[in-house]
């Protein structure tokens, strides 16, 4: 198991090594990325010498080096555009976005995957030809479309919710349906490919002959075998989730670390982006990792082979 | 006949008279399995005595998986029951409510696979699934179903039960989770065990074991067998009585003994035939059957066997020959079994 | 390719059938805007502003109404159907291009170019791709043909890995051999022989890619990142519609459900393509 785990290990390292260069690289791609950071009407000798503070007149290799180093002393820097550590600017808005991605996950998951049971168990049946349009359904909708829908009905026509804003338990409702949407459709695919595929095999027939009812061989058998691909995805959706906040949360007005990049955007804060970019990547490679972690529990072959072959 | 042909033929009618009650265990009549618009198993009717060893022969394709399913109530999903009684401990299996066959599935009667790996959860221990199988039918405590898992193991001949309970199936052998997967079927004490294709997926050397294995249970227990195969070598290994099925129709069925020393169908003749033997003289042809199986359920005509039938005839296009008991405990449904010594060869 | 043509000849294809027309048709529209679309879409009217849907004024009739300036809502929707298929189009084509190039290459040469472009593909595939899209659109500032740069660069890991596998099934095969002691050069190879081999997985990849660009150039550019007005983009005129959503709610209305049919109609398309190849690849 240590071995399975250091080599992926080394894997994740690389991976967030690889995510920081590439944000290194897309920064400096305009050419100089002090004319990013610097505010509109900058005069000549201001530009030059925001330049200097911020060391982008040296050689590129050292630069890189030195951004290396800042980061791995999680240094995101000051905002030049607010004048406040880049840390508390986004921190502030981490548990916002969490809070949303979080409750997008349960209900994708909640109810992704006995969707994706039922439609596999109860194939050619009513129950089948009438949940699978409601997954195509959630997978070909545009999440600000779903949002402004939702804000339509049940904000404005019902007034249940309300359209904008984090103020009360309420207001998530609507942004994590939106949010969740595309990812309740994605699991609910999963877990009926993973299901259908289990149910093909013996030993499925095997159990059953010994007597076990259906229930107990799809909750304590199927599911299990078939966990699998559906962590995988869960990690990967886990990713868009975070990534797919940044439009819900602009259209809910939502106080997170996606709207926030949008806004810095526009006010040309581009530390403020980068370090959401960072942020979120590496989280996403640990997610990853933590997949993998998983599998090693779920799966004996791996624990004790390294493999599943 | 040779010394110990009939010593070996004297022993087994001992036995077979000393076992065989008034009442069989287990009575099909009629039975069908349909895919679809085609009939896979048609009218399938056979008895097992208590203790017997009834072997259901055929090649692939013949219906003889699908009658074993049928009897358990696993038709895959595309299959589904057409008719016919399925007389078990005097209810039929063919009208049973599903949580009336689960309580007897694996209880009652219980059934081993051709795939033996294949059969086991690869994610669950193996003292995990014998134990799943004994509290599926008994409330016992876990230390209970453990100490009667232990026991199960050791008596199909598994080295080192108590290691082999915590592994999983990966680590074992074909043969031994074979071994494993005939200790789940016989935990429970069942009347009935069906056993398709046991031995088909392994090493010849470790087929005669589990064939072995079988057999003293069997003598152990007095459960009965219903054994799937293709390979007549098996049939004579183990059987007590034997049922031909050829295109989802039994075509002969009787004593082992006596069906391998005359055989009243020409598919059966031919099939014993085509068996290679010690004294065929020397690189002499191998008999092989004209054509192929028809497609299932694109049953020809009249007798399904008439167009590969070197015995064929008119009448036997025309119309179906209904099975016929001749003497012996046997029966045939064949239109010329009468004249099968005369038209054809023995070899 | 024997394969791709069994695929749109299966059974199961006449419940199909109706979407591909409307795709058909978008598609058509998309073409035709400028002779379909009855008014001009970037003709303003101050007088006309946040009309409902069926108003008139003068000779013009908006049939879906007019957005925040006047303009008529259903001549920019027509228009703003080539937006989405166009960007979606390119980026696909870029993408597709680049990403199966590399998989190619790093299937057929090994070595450390295989381990070079794999490693790429890993680490390009942390970064969620609509926070590299939005950092690079940041960085290199929006518009057409920047949103159609920043899609072809972020996505080509997706054909890579697909690509890869492929190429590694294949690379073994006889016929490869075959040409090789024919005297087929590298190229001429990989071009002619290989690629129409691994063709059919790598359309699927590039039918669920054409979906998902259409849905990237739509949310790029609602957040204003992507095609820039008066250039109409279903996107674009649904965030205005977001602030009008109580007052004028045929803003967002129209382009969403026109968004919503394409999509549905890709991923449906899509999945009867994917059915017929590969009924076990439903992970991307």
């Amino acid at each position: 198991m240590s071995r399975y785990l250091l080599g992926r290990a080394a894997q994740s390292a690389l991976a967030v090594f690889g995510v920081m260069a590439i944000v290194f690289v897309v920064m400096r791609l305009s050419g100089d990325p002090t004319l990013l950071l610097v505010p509109e009407g900058a005069t000549r000798e201001q530009i030059d010498a925001l330049r200097h503070q911020l060391g982008f007149d040296r050689p590129i290799p050292i630069q890189f080096a030195d951004y290396l180093w800042t980061l791995t002393r999680l240094d995101l820097g000051e905002s030049v555009v607010q004048r406040l550590p880049v840390w508390r600017i986004v921190g502030e808005r981490i548990p916002y976005t969490a809070w949303l991605a979080g409750t997008a996950l349960a209900l994708s998951i909640g109810l992704g995957i006995p969707v994706g049971i039922a439609t596999a168990v109860w194939r050619g049946t009513l129950v089948e030809r009438a949940l699978m349009p409601l997954v195509l359904v959630g997978q070909s909708m545009p999440t600000f479309w779903s949002g402004i829908l939702l804000i339509m009905l049940f904000g404005v026509t019902l007034g249940w919710l309300p359209t904008s804003g984090a103020d009360d338990w309420r207001s998530v409702l609507m942004p994590a349906v939106a949010l969740g949407g595309l990812s309740m459709a994605t699991f609910a695919r999963i877990t009926r490919t993973a299901v259908i595929e289990e149910l093909g095999k013996d030993y499925v027939r095997a159990i059953r002959a010994k007597g076990v009812s259906w229930k107990v061989v799809i909750l304590r058998h199927v599911l299990r075998n078939g966990a699998i691909p559906i962590v995988t995805i869960a990690a990967l959706e886990v990713a868009n989730l975070l990534a797919g906040a940044v439009i819900v949360e602009t259209v809910f007005a939502w106080p997170g670390m996606g709207q926030l990049a949008v806004q810095s955007i526009q006010s040309r804060d581009f530390l403020v982006v980068q370090a959401i970019v960072l942020l979120v990547s590496v989280s996403y490679v640990l997610l990853n990792f933590a997949a993998d972690l998983i599998y090693g529990i779920i799966d004996p072959r791996i624990k004790l082979r390294g493999g599943t072959r | 006949m040779s010394n110990e042909e009939t010593t070996r033929m004297r022993h087994r009618g001992e036995h077979a008279a000393a076992t065989a009650p008034a009442s069989p265990v287990l009575s099909v009549r009629e039975l069908s399995v349909a895919i679809g618009s085609r009939r896979v198993v048609d009218a399938v009717t056979f008895d097992l005595a208590a203790g017997e060893v009834l072997a259901l022969v055929g090649e692939s394709g013949c219906g003889k998986s699908m009658t074993a399913l049928a009897l358990l109530g696993l038709l895959p999903s595309a299959a589904r029951l057409e008719g016919g009684v399925i007389g078990f401990e005097g209810q039929d299996l063919a009208r049973l409510p599903e949580p009336a066959m689960r309580a007897i599935r694996g209880h009652r009667a219980s059934i081993v696979f051709q795939d033996p790996s294949g059969s086991l959860d690869p994610l669950m221990t193996i003292g995990d699934q014998l134990v799943e199988g004994l509290r599926a039918h008994h409330a016992i405590s876990r230390e209970t179903a453990r100490a009667r898992s232990l026991a199960m193991l050791r008596a199909v001949g598994i080295s080192e039960p108590e290691r082999r309970l915590a592994q999983y199936p990966f680590e074992l052998s074909g043969g031994m989770c074979q071994r494993v997967m005939i200790a789940i079927a016989l935990a429970a004490e069942p009347a009935m065990l069906l056993a398709d294709e046991p031995t088909t997926a392994l090493d010849v050397t470790i087929q005669a074991q589990i064939l072995d294995l079988m057999k003293a249970l069997r003598r152990e227990r007095g459960t009965a067998i219903l054994l799937i195969t293709h390979d007549m070598g098996v049939v004579a290994d183990m059987a007590d009585r034997v049922a031909v099925m050829y295109a989802g129709r039994i075509v002969e069925s009787g004593p082992v003994d006596a069906i391998f020393a005359s055989p009243r169908h020409p598919y059966t003749r031919l099939l014993l035939r085509s068996v290679p033997r010690l004294d065929d003289v020397p690189k002499s042809e191998m008999t092989v059957i004209e054509g192929s199986v028809p497609a299932q359920g694109d049953w020809p005509p009249g007798c399904r066997f008439a167009p590969r039938c070197p015995m064929a005839e008119a009448i036997c296009v025309a119309a179906s020959p209904a099975i016929t008991e001749i003497a012996g405990g046997r029966s045939v449904a064949c239109f010329r079994h009468d004249s099968v010594d005369t038209a054809m060869a023995l070899r | 390719m024997s394969r791709l043509r069994n695929a749109l000849s299966a059974p199961g294809a006449a419940a199909v059938a109706p979407f591909a027309l409307l795709l058909l048709i978008f598609a058509l529209v998309a073409l035709l805007a400028p002779w379909l679309a009855p008014l001009d879409p970037n003709k303003q009217s101050l007088l006309a502003r946040l009309r409902p849907p069926g108003t008139a004024a003068g000779a013009a009739m908006f049939w879906l109404g007019t957005d925040e300036l006047g303009r008529d809502l259903l001549s920019r929707t027509i228009h703003g159907a080539r937006a989405s298929l166009v960007v979606a189009l390119l980026s696909v084509t870029v993408s597709g291009a680049v990403g199966i190039a590399l998989g190619v290459l790093a299937g057929y040469l090994r070595g450390w170019v295989e381990i070079a472009i794999m490693r790429a593909v890993d680490v390009m595939l942390s970064i969620p791709a609509i926070l590299l899209a939005i950092i690079t659109v940041a960085v290199l500032g929006p518009g057409f043909l920047n949103l159609v740069l920043v899609l072809g660069f972020t996505r080509w890991p997706r054909y890579t890995r697909v690509a890869y596998a492929q190429t590694l099934g294949q690379a073994n095969l006889p016929y490869i051999a075959a040409s090789r002691l024919a005297g087929a050069r590298t190229p001429r190879l990989l071009l002619r022989h290989l690629l129409p081999n691994i063709a059919a997985p790598l359309v699927v990849v590039a039918t669920l890619e054409f979906g998902l660009m259409i849905l990237f150039e739509a949310g790029l550019s609602f957040l204003g990142l992507g095609i820039q007005p008066p250039m109409p983009s279903w996107g674009s005129i649904m965030s205005v519609g977001r602030s009008y959503v109580g007052t004028a709610w045929w803003i967002a209305t129209f382009p969403g459900i026109c968004l919503f049919m394409l999509v549905l109609s890709v991923n449906i398309c899509g999945d009867h393509l994917r059915d017929r190849f590969d009924p076990r690849s439903s992970i991307r």
